[in-house]
């Protein structure tokens, strides 16, 4: 973008960038212990991040979705260290433990750039898990690491590493409860080769039924080695503002990823759901379906991009993203996209918006079910597409009851 | 794919443009550049009224405005070195003026031109029955109008964009910039300062024009940006048919081409417009091909109205061009057919966009791409169903054939839909001739290029067949020989 029209963008992007410059000096001094690589890191970060403020509607990547609530407020920081769970170690005891594995580990990730939220992550790194799954484990049951919401006027900035190593098999769960505050998490993954990996991110925090848990951020990425497998259910269903951001790169021969969602709209809620696979290499599948049942005045984004490089030949990559629009407000903004530099491949995507099927509504009243029952049983069945896949062990309660919600408004 | 079919594709590959070559007539032509001066001149000539250069100058000033914010849109995704706005011929025109009555009056070296090129006047008027009505835009003015007056003796008006000016400007003035408005896009704004000519047509109230409409752009003179304006207006129940088609000479430099094209369509009227594009796509490095950077938009203003686009796009080095439908009316329906093709270096990025805003309103996608060579194309359509849409459709369909390795095809659509009553799909798939059809066909004795062209003929079907008698005959030949050194 020209400096002019950088201009141009609303001040309220940038009009909070001192306070967290100075909170970050704040928040550095007081870790003036911790190793080099990690202050680095944190400062290149907050440069980065005061540079470009936070995202524009002017952005194309951030067209439908509007965060000036969140970024006119000068959130102050929740401090506090991850508990620690069985099957994750918290951030801060593995860098106190090994310093210089962390150290490669965070090279690894890929580096924030012009992600404003990434980056305001980076700065302010402190907490969060490693969770390493060493070769060859089954470990059965999910590994769930739940984070707690902020409160108003507050903003956490949790991370999560998840590493597969060859041949193990693990489900991991991050649950983001509901707070009016912000959470700004960012998770970066790697499945090694033959390792297989199910990701649940649920945010879908009970008793939030007209969106009182506020805003949540996720930028993810996972990287897929050979015939690896990566599967991933995103469930949202609670939020006032949420955006995810799923990046998967397909980085060796046979590797295999799945992902799923299912985002329910009631309220005025704001659902955005951005992935980006990147089939790098030969051979490579992907699966992508994204459910999204928007009721009230709610409005959903979805973005699914699929990028085949020029040598990878013998690709085959699938997107959908069936919507279900029910409220008289609702909107729903849809970008399924595909970049193909390679012939030998088999791509397809598909978006559909639309209703429940009236004659089907029929069909079921005509046998004695009411009318709010039979609406209720087709968006189920609708739901129950993404909700029957989740990983076992993986209670959907939480979503159900964000079903709920969405029911009662639908067929009220 | 074999070896066989690999010779045949470089072979194609290497295949001349057919339609290279330079008339060689004196024009009379502005000094190069872009200023007020320049903008009077082209206004002057045409001996414009007050209002209209008014506009152009309202234009000029926020098309400057323009280039000095660069805001020269970069979104699509094409590349190419940047136009130096400034060392344009903004007008050029032959220098004899004919006032043509007769065809012995023109020049007899722009009539063996148009030999060339296929569309013989002579001819057109001597066949009977199949009557198609050819304004032949040469370089900026019209030099030719033929059926003219067994058009006007249905009311219909048609001609070429200065006489409507000089004849109509009531109708001229009500309809200019109201699709797409002066300050539209960037290449829209350029295009409403220095547009010199074009095609004009207006048909009244419940009349079904009796013959197709067409018109033959050609690119001539080096240097020259060709900047044409159409406007098309169909009246209360008025149907027409109108056929565009370009060939360009061969030429080194880049060659700016930014028309706009308008149409209108009234209460229960119909347009049908539909193109075959072959301009020079530049040799096998890319080189010296037309950069064709135009804004089509049709708007559906009356109840029970539609419009049509249907393109077959296989020439140019750059395209940059979304034929979009504004339904604004009740019940109005809109239509998109596109084969687009790209081999050796080209670019394309093109698509639609349809703006639902009227109640029950009915649009249809299909795209059909092929990618060869090193050939990139992009399909980039917006769907919008406003909140007040109710009960609007769409069905798009966008698909890609990838033929070669080198080549690139992508698919960015956009659906923006904030009324729950709409119903919206949208569906696309890339892959490559399968091994299987082609086995198919070879085990059943027809060659691998026949068969290559049966398929990829059979995957334009549904496009082509919208198209008039006339043109899909040539769309097939030219897919034919835009294919020749592409497939393998």
């Amino acid at each position: 973008m020209s400096g002019k029209n950088a201009g141009r963008v609303n001040p309220v992007y940038t009009a909070q960038l001192g306070h967290y410059r100075d909170a970050q000096a704040a928040f550095a001094s007081e870790r003036s212990g911790d190793p080099e690589w990690l202050v680095g890191l944190r400062a290149n970060a907050i440069d980065r991040f005061a540079e470009i403020g936070f995202p524009s509607t002017r952005l194309e990547e951030w067209k439908y979705t509007n965060v000036a609530p969140i970024a006119k407020d000068a959130l102050v920081l929740r401090d506090g260290d991850a508990p620690e769970i069985e099957g994750a170690e918290s951030l801060s005891s593995a860098i106190a433990r090994d310093p210089e594995a962390l150290r490669a580990r965070f090279a690894r990730c890929p580096a924030s750039k012009d992600r404003a939220f990434a980056l305001l992550n980076d700065a302010f790194l402190a907490n969060g898990w490693w969770v390493s799954v060493p070769t060859n484990a089954d470990v059965g049951a999910p590994i769930h690491l739940r984070i707690d919401g902020a409160a108003a006027g507050e903003v956490l900035h949790p991370r999560v590493l998840v590493d597969v190593a060859p041949g193990a098999r693990a489900t991991v769960v991050i649950e983001l409860e509901g707070g009016p505050g912000l959470t700004n998490l960012v998770a970066d993954i790697e499945v090694a080769a033959n390792a297989s990996l199910d990701l649940v991110l649920l945010q879908a925090s009970e008793g939030d039924a007209r969106g009182e848990a506020g805003f949540q951020v996720s930028t993810a990425s996972a990287r897929v080695a050979r015939d690896g497998r990566f599967r991933s259910h995103t469930l949202t269903t609670s939020g006032t503002l949420v955006r995810n951001d799923l990046d998967v790169l397909l980085a060796e021969e046979g590797a295999d990823c799945e992902l799923r969602g299912l985002f329910l709209g009631s309220g005025s809620r704001l659902i955005d759901n951005h992935s980006a696979v990147d089939h790098a290499v030969p051979h490579c599948n992907s699966r992508e379906l994204y459910k999204g049942i928007l009721g009230g005045r709610s409005k959903g984004i979805f973005r699914g991009r699929v990028l085949v490089r020029p040598d990878a030949q013998k690709t085959d990559a699938t997107q959908s993203n069936p919507n279900l629009l029910l409220g008289e407000g609702a909107e729903i903004d849809t970008k399924p996209q595909l970049e193909i530099y390679a012939d030998d491949v088999k791509c397809s995507h598909g978006a559909t918006v639309g209703q429940l099927d009236e004659d089907a509504v029929f069909y079921l009243r005509s046998r004695g079910i009411g009318v709010a029952e039979a609406r209720a049983l087709m968006i189920l069945a609708f739901a129950n597409e993404i909700l029957d896949a989740l990983p076992e062990g993986v209670a959907s309660d939480a979503v159900a009851k964000g079903l709920q919600a969405v029911l009662e408004e639908a067929t009220s | 794919m074999s070896e066989a079919g690999n010779e045949q594709l470089e072979k194609l590959a290497r295949s001349e443009y057919k339609y290279g070559f330079v008339t060689d007539i004196d024009a009379d032509q502005a000094p190069p550049g872009l200023n007020e001066d320049v903008v009077r001149l082209i206004s002057a000539k045409k001996k414009e009224p007050a209002w209209l250069l008014d506009f152009r100058l309202k234009a000029l000033k926020r098309f400057l405005e323009m280039l000095e914010t660069e805001t020269e849109p970069t979104w699509a995704k094409v590349s190419y070195p940047s136009i130096d706005y400034q060392n344009i011929i903004y007008y050029s025109a032959p220098k004899a003026q004919p006032q043509l009555e007769d065809l012995d009056q023109v020049d007899p070296e722009l009539l063996r031109t148009y030999d060339k090129l296929g569309i013989s006047i002579e001819e057109q008027k001597r066949i009977s029955g199949v009557k198609v009505a050819v304004d032949a835009v040469f370089d900026s003015v019209s030099v030719a109008t033929t059926f003219k007056s067994e058009l006007e003796k249905q009311g219909i008006i048609f001609g070429s964009f200065s006489d409507a000016v000089q004849e109509h400007p009531d109708l001229v003035q009500q309809y200019l910039g109201s699709v797409v408005p002066y300050a539209d896009n960037f290449f829209a704004t350029l295009n409403s300062a220095v547009f010199t000519d074009g095609s004009f047509a207006y048909i009244p109230k419940g009349v079904r024009c009796p013959m197709e409409l067409s018109t033959y752009f050609r690119i001539n003179a080096a240097g020259t940006g060709q900047f044409e304006r159409t406007l098309l207006i169909a009246d209360e129940g008025a149907y027409v048919s109108y056929l565009e088609g370009c060939t360009a000479p061969q030429r080194d430099e880049n060659q700016l081409h930014a028309a706009v094209v308008e149409l209108v369509a009234l209460d229960d009227a119909e347009i049908k417009y539909s193109t075959v594009q072959n301009w020079y796509p530049g040799d096998e490095n890319g080189k010296g091909g037309i950069y064709n950077f135009v804004t089509k938009r049709g708007a559906c203003r009356g109840k029970r109205s539609k419009i049509s686009w249907t393109q077959v796009e296989t020439g140019s080095a750059i395209t940059w061009k979304y034929p979009s439908c504004i339904l604004q009316g009740d019940d109005s329906v809109g239509e998109f057919y596109s084969v687009a093709m790209t081999n050796r270096k080209q670019q394309a990025d093109t698509g639609t966009k349809m703006i639902h805003l009227g109640k029950n309103t009915t649009s249809t996608i299909i795209s059909k791409g092929i990618s060869a060579g090193q050939g990139q194309q992009s399909y980039r359509g917006l769907v919008s169903i406003g909140p007040k849409a109710t009960g609007a459709r769409n069905y798009s369909q966008c698909d890609s054939l990838l033929l070669g390795d080198e080549c690139g095809a992508h698919t960015f659509p956009y659906l923006e839909v904030k009324n729950p009553t709409a119903t919206v799909e949208h569906e696309a798939t890339t892959s490559k001739i399968g091994e299987d059809q082609l086995f198919y066909c070879r085990q059943r004795g027809i060659s691998e290029e026949d068969a290559i062209s049966m398929i990829v003929n059979g995957f334009c079907k549904e496009v082509l067949s919208e198209l008039p008698m006339e043109f899909a005959v040539e769309a097939q030949a030219l897919l034919g020989v835009s294919l020749e050194g592409s497939v393998g």
